[in-house]
């Protein structure tokens, strides 16, 4: 699939997801996916701003322990809040220029082997909900049109975010943010009681539990507070790698061919 | 104490004693232009304004009717509105209603106060006005109910185990994925629900002198297979 096709498909698929009763996370999760398979980015985090001056990342859900370390620091200094606060892109060109401008955060950055950073606004007419972190490890900057592709997906995360609810109810822009963030925390409590119950890790567990809601066609907040609420346990035993290998073709086909992110 | 609500919230682990409470709780209902809030963790009334707040907490418990009770079933996860406690209240809670209007109250609103699937307590404030909230307060609300829940993650004592005192356990963020996945973890070996967990996690903490973050992490790092195998 050519570089065009891809992005004319997760946009449509985008819209797609848009239209139904669809679940935050999940979408912001796909979000940071397709951000890493679009732009020239090694990873990609949604972050939003909800009480208080820092920044919180409800997406992606199963970030590595090292990109965990930076999204951490990410919240309270660097690219993501200054592109928050200005609404405009922040970008620094390499880990020097990022030192001077962002002390605390940059140390994080380099310890987990990126290069660079940037971020882009969400933003709703006049209000700041907060940004999309770009992370690199290559030298070579962002192009202008992926720096306009990257815009319009965040601009597509801002207004997935605010629509979530929307449909069926008369939800604020905060609440709506309230509910993105603790969605996240509720797939983070399911994620440590199915890994205890099966025996897995907590990536396995996220995995399984996005594999059950796309096989199930259930969203993923349901299928979450099934496994805290009723003991639902979408995962046999520590999946064997054909099957899981199977199940994963499976899941891309069903969802539009996007490649392998890990 | 500052009047708006991201000031009030800035203040709010300063108020450490009941009456520092009572003031910033008074604040607050000030603020999201109510009579008056109380705060209720489990059973327990921890945070109330005024006295009628107070007395509204109460009269729910005592007569096991009111809207607060209500936010104890677990798919009610949006602001609770009677807008009109006279139309709305009396055919399904007459005793409390009338109790209620007594003490001149008009209209009720109840936030939940939770951690991702845990639920903490309530946030009610009342009226003496009816109609609906005003989209701001009941953004306002939220804002607050999640900072209560973070306080309370952070600073309020543990079943069992005083002395946590503020800033003991070492401030956690609420979005913190590690405490939550621990959270889950406990709540799994040990068999309890996700809120007995959290406490469980809480007084692990307190006991050891590690911070919340520490201890979750430890947790997941003993209970389960490492993700970068």
């Amino acid at each position: 699939m050519s570089r065009q096709q891809h992005i004319v498909r997760t946009f449509l698929e985008l819209a797609d997801t848009l239209v139904e009763d669809f679940d935050v996370i999940d979408f912001l999760h796909q979000m940071t996916l397709r951000c890493q398979e679009l732009l020239d980015v090694t990873d990609a985090a949604v972050f939003l701003n909800h009480s208080g001056s820092r920044l919180h990342s409800p997406a992606p859900c199963d970030p590595s322990p090292q990109l965990q370390l930076v999204l951490d620091a990410a919240g309270s200094q660097g690219p993501a809040l200054d592109a928050h606060h200005t609404a405009k892109p922040v970008a620094a060109h390499s880990l020097r220029e990022a030192a001077t401008r962002w002390p605390q955060f940059t140390p994080h950055l380099e310890q987990a082997g990126y290069t660079r950073a940037s971020a882009l606004p969400m933003r709703l007419r006049q209000e700041k909900l907060g940004s999309l972190l770009l992370l690199h490890s290559t030298d070579q900057p962002l192009a202008a049109e992926d720096l306009a592709l990257g815009q319009a997906l965040a601009d597509a995360a801002t207004i997935g975010l605010i629509h979530s609810r929307t449909i069926r109810q008369q939800h604020t822009v905060n609440e709506q943010l309230h509910n993105a963030l603790q969605s996240r925390i509720i797939i983070e409590q399911a994620k440590g009681i199915l890994a205890a119950r099966a025996d897995i890790t907590l990536n396995q567990a996220f995995d399984s539990l996005r594999r059950h809601a796309r096989n199930n066609r259930i969203l993923l907040n349901d299928v979450a507070r099934e496994v805290i609420d009723t003991g639902l346990t979408p995962v046999t035993a520590r999946p064997r790698p054909d099957a899981a290998d199977a199940a994963d073709a499976a899941d891309r086909n069903g969802k539009g061919g996007t490649g392998g992110t890990e | 104490m500052g009047s708006s609500v991201p000031e009030l919230l800035d203040s709010l682990h300063m108020a450490v004693n009941d009456e520092e409470r009572r003031v910033w709780a008074s604040a607050c209902a000030q603020a999201l232009d109510l009579g008056g809030i109380a705060v209720s963790l489990g059973r327990e009334l921890v945070w109330f304004s005024d006295t009628t707040s107070e007395r509204l907490e109460d009269l729910q418990f005592v007569l096991g009717q009111g809207p607060g009770l209500l936010l104890q079933d677990q798919d009610e996860t949006g602001v609770r509105q009677v807008p009109d406690l006279e139309r709305l209240l009396t055919e399904q809670w007459p005793q409390f209603a009338a109790e209620a209007q007594e003490l001149g109250i008009a209209a009720l609103f109840v936030w939940p106060v939770h951690v991702g699937a845990v639920r903490i307590g309530t946030m009610t404030g009342y009226r003496r006005t009816t109609g609906p909230l005003a989209p701001l307060q009941s953004a306002q609300g939220w804002l607050v109910a999640d900072a209560l829940a973070e306080h309370v993650l952070n600073h309020w004592l543990v079943p069992n185990g005083y002395g946590a005192g503020p800033g003991h356990a070492g401030a956690v963020d609420l979005h913190r994925a590690e405490v939550h996945q621990a959270t889950g973890v406990l709540s799994e070996r040990l068999g309890v629900p996700l809120t007995e967990a959290l406490d469980r996690l809480r007084a692990q903490a307190y006991t050891s002198g590690m911070s919340l973050a520490d201890t979750a992490h430890a947790i997941i790092h003993r209970e389960l297979p490492d993700d970068s195998r």
